[in-house]
């Protein structure tokens, strides 16, 4: 195994993730395809220092962690307020965003 | 010698101005004034240490210089803020200091009860501050900085009274005014930079004492131009149009500021620049011819005035008008020592206004005095010691700078110009006989008088024993090498050979004008006191020649037509045609394209959470792929 | 042996990501995304990383995923919910398209650069725990202190903002 294995695995469920942001409507949906692209980078993090020999890489996933989890809580307490507002999770319908 | 200390001259007074500006508010007014006074007072004793250090050194060791900090550093261009004090900026700061103190304590007494009083003692602290920096400057462009900084003090004096109208009026018109002659010192001081690459004092005069192979015409245009600043600030024709209407200041203003400090300074800078004046004849010429012109007119105009501060003002005009001859005349010392006795004079006579026009509520009108000796003798003696010392009066101060000056013009000039500028001396005589009748004569005025306090009389009586006594400076008369002359230090230029001689011509001479102004004054005094009322009608016989010498011969009327009117057409052409029609064009057709825009991208703007994370990526990409582009990596 | 348990554990990630893109429920997604979580470990421990393996269990595993599967059940979804855009809308997929098939080009791009290609080739010790919780706890240790008051806000935040109008937490 090389490098480019574990890359290449990265990037593709990286790739995966984003494309699944972009085709699915349900809020839920879409952050998990968040995690997912986060734990392809999280992969290429790890690959990479494996591969470079460092701590580095490995103390930048832990906190990528932190970060995630934390996002996850926020990410999760919004859906909550917005099923609450809007009775619906498909964000094809929600549009607030438009100022 | 000391120069460590050299900064603390400039310390108290900025003191003061923070004290009393920042937390002042919470003082009584007593608490303000003591503040002020002492701040200069602390200042003035400092330079009175400087001035015992520097009497009792040798000559050539009489320099006290320090750098505080590097301005600006360009390669061979370093502009520093450093101090110099030498015996021409010692007068000076002495100047500043003794008569500013005086006139602080004065000011103690004669706002009281004015609202703004914290903030009249603010400004005045501020105006010593950078009188002080401009004068301890040891280079052009901090000099510069002292003279843009009591250009603001000035005119945030004049506008004290920022309620009336004419205050404000007056006070932008010294302003801008200033400009004009600023715009010269402005353009002085590039060409010297560019062409000598310094612009400290020393340094330039060192080079120019030189072989610096720069041809005489760049040296003249950099003395011109420097004259040209202060043309503007001493108010010398036709840029002194704006002193007699600062007279819209607070008294004591007057006499500090347009008396006896700030409207010096440019003689002073002339005289910091002397080497640069030496080497130009032609512009030596300008500067007396314009200093001739100025005392003479301004002389003149003084006669017409009815306004008793307005008669100080012109008269001022005048007297520095004689400095200038002075200085062209190359007799620097002469000119500061007019200088000297001038400030105390003048200050003196300022504040003795003030008294009477506080003894008289208010009243300006020289027509409506009269007969006041009797009701504040203190304040009419203390005045007219200042009127014989400015007329030129046997042993007062005035008699020996203006002898010294009038000798020097025939010297230097010859007859002709020396019979005109006796003509400016003896009008001095006139005017002054005129304010005389303030104090004799009928008594015009018959209100309740307001005694003015000991904190006045105080000051006026010290400056009044000045003015009686600074002629001593003068002595030994007659000579180049007075015991002024020698502490400046001023290399006297071409009169050195025969420096200690006696001239039995200037003798005879000095004579005549003392004979002759005493004779013009005595006349003056008994015309304007005892037939008071047929002078009054001759102003009435001649009305145009009245207004012409009252307006100052309509020098404001033709600025108004030649410049205020085309400006205002101009003005009123932009306001009417370019700005409503180009400009607001251009801002309304900017506001039109920025609508039409905004509508165009609004589109953008769905709402929908996935167009906006496809902008997000895209642009990730787009500057990810540039990255790689120019790392070269396809 | 490492290499076969690689591509299995690697087709098995992708199989499970392309899972919770397209399955309806975002039950099964949570669930598949759980799956794909511990593939991931696995690989991490195939990579000499036993550490992130274990945080990766106990963090998202236990705590994250958890939570999504709590929010589910919390909202009770009618799946009243379009799932997936219509698959055969062009303007809609295709940026779905171009980018995965972009995310690829350019990360393949970078990779040709010579210096991955040394580091692909090297073959270093495994990083023993001691020394990363040695740097963590020295080097890093802003950071991590840092990250725990995020954390911190992050919770607080998620309480303010999932609370009902008006009801006091």
């Amino acid at each position: 195994m090389t490098l480019y294995h574990f890359v290449g695995l990265g990037m593709a469920l990286f790739a995966i993730g984003a494309a699944g942001f972009f085709i699915r409507n349900n809020a839920v949906v879409l952050l998990l395809c968040i995690e997912i692209m986060l734990n392809a980078v999280n992969l290429i993090f790890a690959s990479f220092a494996r591969f470079l020999y460092g701590t580095e890489g490995q103390i930048f996933i832990f906190i990528i962690m932190m970060i995630a989890a934390a996002e996850a809580a926020v990410g999760l307490g919004i859906i909550i307020a917005l099923y609450r507002s809007h009775k619906t999770l498909d964000m094809s319908l929600i549009k607030d965003l438009k100022g | 010698m000391t120069s460590e200390y050299l900064w603390l001259l400039l310390a108290f007074p900025a003191l003061g101005v923070l004290v009393n500006g920042l937390v002042g508010s919470r003082f009584r007014e007593t608490t303000v004034a003591a503040i002020a006074v002492s701040s200069v007072g602390l200042s003035l004793a400092v330079a009175l240490g400087f001035f015992w250090k520097m009497t009792t050194a040798a000559p050539v060791a009489r320099i006290v210089a320090t750098t505080l900090y590097t301005w600006l550093s360009d390669g061979a261009l370093q502009i520093r803020v450093g101090l110099l004090l030498d015996p021409l900026a010692m007068v000076m700061v002495l100047v500043v200091l003794g008569i500013g103190f005086l006139i602080h304590i004065y000011s103690a007494s004669y706002m009281k009860g004015d609202e703004g009083y914290r903030r009249f003692f603010v400004y005045l602290n501020l105006f010593i501050f950078f009188m002080l920096l401009l004068v301890l400057a040891d280079n052009l462009v901090l000099t510069f900085v002292g003279w843009e900084g009591v250009g603001l003090c000035s005119y945030l004096l004049i506008g004290f009274w920022h309620q009336k109208k004419s205050a404000c009026d007056a006070g932008r018109k010294a302003f801008i005014v200033n400009r004009i002659g600023d715009f010269g010192f402005i353009l002085g001081m590039l060409l010297i930079i560019v062409v000598f690459q310094t612009v400290d004092y020393r340094e330039l005069a060192t080079i120019v004492k030189g072989s610096h192979g720069v041809s005489p015409g760049i040296i003249a245009l950099m003395a011109l131009l420097l004259f040209m600043g202060a043309m503007g600030k001493s108010a010398q024709f036709p840029l002194h149009v704006w002193l007699p209407d600062a007279m819209e200041g607070p008294t004591p203003v007057s006499a500090l500021i347009h008396a006896a400090t700030m409207v010096n300074a440019g003689v002073y800078l002339m005289c910091r620049v002397s080497p640069l004046l030496g080497q130009s004849p032609e512009v030596i010429l300008v500067i007396s011819a314009v200093g001739l012109t100025t005392a003479v007119y301004a002389a003149l105009s003084a006669l017409g005035q009815t306004d008793i501060k307005r008669v100080l003002a012109y008269s001022t005009v005048s007297q520095i008008g004689f400095m200038f001859v002075a200085v062209g005349s190359g007799m620097y010392a002469a000119g500061i020592f007019h200088l000297v006795t001038h400030g105390i004079f003048k200050g003196l006579l300022f504040l003795g206004a003030g008294a009477v026009i506080h003894a008289m509520n208010g009243e300006q009108e020289i027509s409506r005095m009269g007969g006041l000796f009797l009701e504040i003798p203190a304040t009419a003696v203390a005045f007219i010691a200042g009127l014989l010392a400015l007329a030129g009066v046997f042993p007062m101060a005035g008699f020996f700078s203006k002898d010294a000056i009038l000798w020097g013009s025939f010297e230097h000039f010859g007859m002709t110009f020396w019979l005109v500028a006796f003509a400016g001396a003896l009008l001095t005589a006139l005017y002054c006989g005129k304010l005389f009748g303030v104090f004799f004569g009928p008594k015009k005025y018959d209100g309740h008088l307001h005694l003015p306090s000991r904190l006045m009389v105080w000051p006026l009586a010290i400056l009044a024993a000045g003015a009686l006594t600074a002629g001593l400076l003068g002595f030994p008369m007659f000579t180049k090498d007075t015991v002024f002359a020698r502490f400046l230090g001023f290399p006297a230029t071409a009169l050195t050979a025969d420096a200690g001689a006696l001239h039995n011509l200037e003798i005879i001479m000095t004579v005549l004008q003392g004979v002759a102004i005493l004779a013009i004054l005595t006349a003056a005094v008994y015309m304007f006191t005892k037939k008071k009322d047929r002078m009054a009608a001759l102003g009435d016989a001649f009305p145009r020649t009245a207004a012409l010498l009252a307006g100052g011969f309509g020098l404001d009327r033709i600025n108004d037509v030649l410049l205020v009117r085309p400006v205002k057409i101009l003005a009123r052409f932009n306001a009417r045609i370019i700005d409503s029609r180009i400009i607001d064009g251009a801002v309304n057709g900017a506001g039109y394209l920025t609508m039409f825009a905004g509508r165009l991208l609004a589109g953008l703007q769905t709402g929908q959470l996935r167009h906006y994370a496809f902008s997000v990526i895209a642009g990730t990409f787009l500057v990810l792929g540039t990255a790689l582009y120019f790392a070269g990596l396809f | 042996m490492e290499t076969v348990i690689f591509w299995i554990l690697s087709a098995f990630a992708v199989a499970v990501a392309l899972a919770v893109v397209f399955f309806k429920r975002a039950v099964n997604g949570v669930m598949s995304l759980l799956a794909l979580m511990l593939a991931l470990a696995g690989l991490y421990v195939l990579m000499g990383a036993p550490l992130v393996a274990f945080f990766q269990v106990i963090v998202y595993v236990g705590a994250v995923l958890v939570l999504f599967a709590f929010v589910i059940m919390l909202l009770n979804l009618k799946e009243s919910v379009q799932p997936l855009i219509s698959l055969v809308d062009v303007k809609a997929v295709a940026p779905a398209v171009l980018f995965a098939v972009g995310i690829v080009v350019l990360t393949w791009l970078a990779l040709r650069d010579a210096a991955f290609s040394k580091a692909a080739a090297l073959q270093q010790p495994v990083i023993g725990l001691r020394q990363i919780a040695l740097d963590l706890f020295t080097k890093h240790l802003l950071v991590f202190e840092l990250a725990s008051v995020v954390l911190l806000v992050a919770a607080v935040a998620a309480i303010v903002i999932s609370r009902k109008e008006g009801e006091r937490p």
